[in-house]
């Protein structure tokens, strides 16, 4: 019932979304403010219709209605609440439902917020806006239905995969989406933009928050999804190059060369073009990792002929990409920017190899992605390409972007003095070379971590240095002298935000390559042991205590508590878990993992055997918990790169 | 044209051509095919010392696991009823049993034994179909890899 008034109000946004549409074109072509203005109204009514859709569908997962095939098949009635509410998006339908409505969410932002400030793009924006919402309501009606019913009805439901249910999977696709979705706006605009005629820098410094929210939340999409296969998986990593890894990856890639070189067309009113097409690509990639997840083309080419929705993807992202790339093409005479003429060591250059090298990592991805796909639609040949692949070819372009990351920072805006630039990184270089020595001497490491272990020091004192002098040199203007030294530190803690939030956010980077240099030293074993028995790996020395059952709310958790000494002393028992689950058949490896800052210990249990041994997966990865902190650094540099409001928008 | 916007295209198209280069080489090393047990058995020379993966199905009776040494024998068949014998070391997967769908990765020794590094156990859609008298080969096609 309450899904019907559901799919009612779906069908009723679409309609209204061509409404919209039409009715922006009709103003465009009239010079008519009323009905630019009717369309505004009606962005926020899509909205209203398809939260109302979103919240009958959360009804009826809370409900256990299993009347609907999408409830019946992701949601069971011993689900736990939680899991409930936020089962609506462990399945494509229901996604596609949650995309719908951040978008819609977007849209009418968009339509009420920048009405003054980009009264002129404003209704070619929106009309962008509204045929990508009218493509997703156009699949959730029919091949992409959430709210379908199903007969007969079944008394229980499939339940929820228990890989999903971890608090890691429940907020990754939404922050995903976030991140995706958002990347929409700075797209539209830009299309906007070219629509209109008007190829100022407005759409940049409009979008220029939308683009670092879109980053900013794909990234942390992206690290908690990281974070959740090291935890479920059971395999004793985080990143695998898989290609719904990779498929999230590609729009990282390009949509961080697009944040970077908007600053370049902002500053110097170069590189017009080429921001074009970088926001193109990101939008175009951010759509394909959403097909690359959703359309069933990983299982086999053959399922994907089979589906609607894969083929339905397919011609949204040619059509995007013949919309985009056509419009550039006719425009392209208003975007030439006039060649100023600089320097080799300044900042331009360092943005435009930055963005050579974010383009190549990401092409470097999309082959190794798309090509085991291709040779197996056109040639049917079943082929992978393997992690090596990636990590050959990624290495050493990481290296070349860490040190760029570093160098950027000495570098001025058209010229830089030579004689600045070797003062700055004498000492910076000085301190590598040392690290570097001493990395040689302890670990003998693979050259990929010596050089990316080096770089990442050399950035990161140059970021750290530059940090300090950000708070130090903006000594504060006179009128503040007067005031408690408390408020005075919290102004200049506070100001120039985007340049400090910048400067966190590439310490993070930092932080986490150094977490990455870890995984060149992973070690793992594999062992039998029984009863009292114990074995050593490492530091660790691992004494088999005794075997545990223990049933939650929807499991039955088999498990092997595990006590860890360390130098003969007991450090403390790790529970590595078997789950069985009633509505799935494969039981979840539940894995035990003790952190600390130099290594974590990560204990999975393969097995218990039927003579009462057990058999234990054991990885010693070491830094892995720097990866996981450069978390923080990425939320403070984000707030403070959040709280920059470009001057347009400052004057309403 | 003009000089400089000839000095990019050169410029660019040089680029191209070098990361191209360096991909088709990386990528060939990378690359392992998948195969059947009776495409490796009916030419086993031609295996010789190459990192290899085989599907099929694990075969009914075959499975011996030696828990101590953690190592795990078994034998894979498909379509032809070509048995290939398979010794892995390592865990003994979840899902891992008779008729199951797996995939092993490792080196071919003598003709018809293969030491497997990585073994992994793959789901099908259409397992239950497979169950139910239709092909094997049908069943393997459709294997999630």
């Amino acid at each position: 019932m309450i899904v019907d008034i559901g799919y009612f109000s779906l069908l009723c946004a679409l309609v209204l979304a061509a409404y919209t549409v039409i009715t922006l074109y009709a103003g465009i072509r009239r010079n008519s403010h009323n009905l630019v203005l009717s369309a505004r109204y009606s962005s926020m009514v899509i909205l209203i219709l398809v939260a109302a859709a979103y919240f009958s569908l959360t009804f009826a997962f809370i409900r256990d209605d299993f009347s609907i095939r999408f409830v019946a098949l992701h949601s069971s009635t011993d689900l736990p609440l939680f899991y409930k509410v936020t089962a609506v998006w462990g399945g494509m339908e229901g996604s596609l439902l949650l995309w719908e409505l951040i978008l819609a969410f977007f849209i009418a932002i968009i339509a009420f917020r920048y009405r003054k400030t980009n009264r002129e793009i404003l209704p070619h924006t929106l009309i962008v806006l509204n045929l990508i919402s009218l493509f997703l309501l156009f699949l959730l009606i029919g091949w992409s239905n959430p709210l379908a019913g199903e007969f007969p009805v079944s008394s229980e439901g499939n339940g929820l995969n228990p890989l999903l249910q971890n608090p890691g999977m429940v907020f990754h696709p939404p922050s995903l989406y976030l991140g995706y979705v958002a990347f929409s706006i700075p797209f539209a605009f830009a299309m906007g933009s070219l629509m209109r005629g008007k190829l100022g820098n407005q759409w940049i410094v409009s979008t220029r928050r939308w683009t670092l929210f879109a980053w900013f939340f794909l990234t942390i999409g992206i690290i908690l999804g990281g974070g959740w296969a090291y935890v479920e998986l059971g395999w004793g990593g985080y990143w695998a190059w898989d290609p719904v890894e990779n498929g999230s990856l590609m729009p990282w890639l390009t949509g961080t060369a697009f944040l970077h070189s908007v600053i370049v067309q902002e500053k110097r009113n170069s590189l017009r073009i080429w921001n074009m097409v970088l926001i193109i690509a990101t939008f175009t990639l951010s759509i394909l990792g959403t097909f690359i997840t959703r359309s069933g083309i990983l299982n086999s080419v053959h399922s994907f002929a089979k589906s609607n929705i894969g083929p339905a993807f397919l011609i949204f992202i040619v059509a995007i990409l013949v919309f985009s790339v056509g419009l550039l093409f006719y425009r392209q005479s208003l975007l030439v920017s006039k060649s100023q003429t600089a320097g080799i060591f300044c900042k331009e250059n360092s943005f435009l190899l930055n963005n050579i090298v974010f383009v190549v990592m990401c092409f470097t991805v999309l082959y190794g992605t798309v090509f085991p796909l291709l040779a197996e639609g056109l040639a049917d040949k079943k082929l992978s390409i393997q992690a090596p692949f990636f990590n050959t070819i990624m290495a050493p372009i990481a290296v070349l972007m860490v040190f760029l990351m570093g160098i950027t920072h000495v570098l001025g805006w058209k010229k830089t003095s030579l004689v600045l630039l070797r003062k700055n990184v004498l000492v910076p270089s000085l301190l590598t070379i040392v690290v570097m020595a001493v990395i040689f001497y302890l670990f003998s490491p693979p050259w990929q971590m010596e050089l990316l272990g080096g770089v990442s020091i050399f950035a990161g004192y140059l970021v750290v240095r530059e940090l300090i002098r950000s708070r130090r040199t903006g000594d504060l203007p006179a009128e503040h002298e007067r005031e408690s030294i408390g408020s005075r530190l919290l102004k200049s803690l506070t100001k120039d935000g985007r340049r400090k939030g910048g400067l966190i956010i590439h310490l993070g980077i930092v932080i986490m390559m150094i977490g990455i240099c870890g995984s060149f030293f992973n070690r793992e074993t594999t062992f039998t042991f029984g009863p009292g028995e114990e074995n050593s790996f490492g530091r660790y020395v691992m004494k088999f205590k005794e075997t545990t059952e223990t049933q939650s709310r929807n499991s039955r958790n088999v498990g092997l508590a595990v006590e860890i000494l360390q130098d003969g002393k007991s450090v403390g028992v790790l529970t590595p878990v078997k789950s069985y689950y009633p509505t799935s058949q494969q039981p979840m490896t539940e894995v035990a993992i003790q952190h600390s800052l130099i290594e974590d210990l990560y204990i999975s249990l393969a097995s218990i055997n039927s003579d009462g041994t057990a058999t234990l997966n054991v990885y010693i990865n070491p830094l892995v918990s720097f990866i996981w902190g450069s978390v923080i650094f990425f939320i403070i540099g984000f707030i403070y790169s959040m709280s920059y409001k470009p001057i347009q928008l400052r004057q309403k | 044209m003009n000089k400089k916007s000839l000095k990019f295209l050169i410029g660019g198209v040089l680029i191209v051509a070098v990361i191209v280069g360096i991909f088709v080489s990386v990528s060939s090393e990378n690359m392992t095919y998948y195969y059947t047990p009776t495409e490796i058995l009916t030419h086993p020379e031609k295996y010789a010392d190459k990192r290899i993966r085989v599907m099929g199905l694990v075969e009914h009776d075959s499975i011996q696991w030696f828990s101590k040494e953690t190592k795990l024998i078994f034998k894979i068949s498909d379509e032809e009823d070509q048995i290939l014998n398979v010794e892995y070391h390592g865990a003994r997967p979840d899902m891992f049993r008779e008729g199951q769908g797996v995939v092993v990765e490792g080196k071919l020794q003598g003709n018809s034994h293969l030491a497997a590094t990585v073994l992994l156990v793959k789901h099908s859609e259409e397992y239950k179909a497979a169950e139910h008298s239709e092909s094997k080969d049908s069943y393997i096609k459709t294997m999630d890899l």
